[in-house]
């Protein structure tokens, strides 16, 4: 009983000292550059959006669609060139919220495990990451669907 | 190696800079066009029927209607024979509100002009086919019944979305 509130107290002691001698996170810092990279992304997401509405047949409700396809394309040349990387190291959330982010979790994966060969190794990892994203997605589109049918069947 | 990648880079921005020149120096009348989901057009009401601009005509007076509807900055007006389309731009902080200001410019064209059939929307592609058939219009010599199938297509985009 003793031991143990001896171990107690030594960790609080380690957890004080941890605390004094950690590096201070610079928060702000890191807000302002995500905010500008995550920025950035959505403003040329804005001009590809106008570009399919300007030359295509796309509404503005339609138009989202190919959009998001096309900003994944770019985050995949960008993964496979190593450009992505550095933008991550220097936007942090920005670059990873964005759909961009996806493309980025997609990708890596998938280069990662090349060498491993192409069904076992690209197949059965490519969705390593970004497969809970999925997975999350149709679930929650799935339950909030359900809800909708069930307040329309009941007239609301 | 860093010389080649300069020079790359410069024939590059020289490009652009001739491209931006280019563009500066077109037509003023694609412009507009060019421009219409960007910046305030404001094009005149026409009639696909008369193509020339009457002061008060019927598409006039439905353009200073709906321009005078909160939270609306850009109308653009065309009318064929009872349809008028009627396609607008929201402020940026009212764009929450979209659907109740459709609602409520519906609601006020159908009081205000009970004989006409009304196709209302605030989509910027609607809005930008409306103001590419305006400028054909304004061309004068583009035929009738291409402004007309331009104005059925326009309809048809708009029945799609809902």
């Amino acid at each position: 009983m003793a031991n143990q509130t001896n171990d107690n107290a030594a960790q609080k002691a380690y957890k004080q000292l941890q605390g004094k001698h950690e590096t201070q996170r610079p928060v702000l810092k890191n807000c302002l550059r995500a905010f500008l990279v995550g920025g950035i992304i959505c403003a040329i997401g804005q001009a590809v959006m106008y570009f399919y509405i300007y030359f295509f047949n796309f509404t503005e409700q339609t138009a989202g669609n190919p959009t998001t396809a096309t900003m994944v394309f770019f985050a995949l040349l960008l993964t496979g060139f190593g450009v992505y990387d550095r933008l991550a190291q220097f936007g942090g959330a920005g670059s990873a919220v964005p759909v961009t982010g996806f493309g980025n979790a997609v990708i890596s994966a998938a280069i990662e495990h090349r060498s491993e060969g192409y069904v076992l190794g690209v197949g059965g990892n490519i969705f390593k990451l970004a497969g809970s994203v999925i997975v999350f997605g149709v679930f929650s589109a799935f339950v909030v669907a359900l809800i909708k049918t069930i307040f329309i069947q009941l007239g609301g | 190696m860093p010389g080649k990648h300069f020079k790359a880079v410069y024939f590059l921005l020289i490009q652009f800079v001739i491209l931006l020149v280019a563009a500066g120096c077109g037509n003023e009348e694609r412009m507009k066009e060019g421009t219409a989901l960007i910046q305030q057009t404001d094009p005149p009401a026409l009639d696909v029927r008369s193509t020339t601009y009457q002061k008060d005509g019927l598409p006039e007076k439905v353009k200073k209607e709906v321009a005078g509807i909160d939270g609306i900055y850009d109308v653009a007006v065309v009318q064929n024979g009872k349809k008028v389309l009627v396609a607008y731009k929201v402020n940026h902080m009212r764009r929450f509100q979209m659907k109740k200001i459709e609602k409520e410019v519906n609601t006020h064209l159908k009081k205000r002009f009970k004989d006409n059939e009304f196709i209302v929307s605030s989509d910027y592609k609607i809005f930008l086919e409306t103001v590419r058939l305006n400028e054909m219009l304004m061309d004068q010599d583009v035929p009738k019944e291409k402004a007309k199938k331009k104005f059925k297509d326009i309809e048809s985009l708009q029945k799609e979305m809902t």
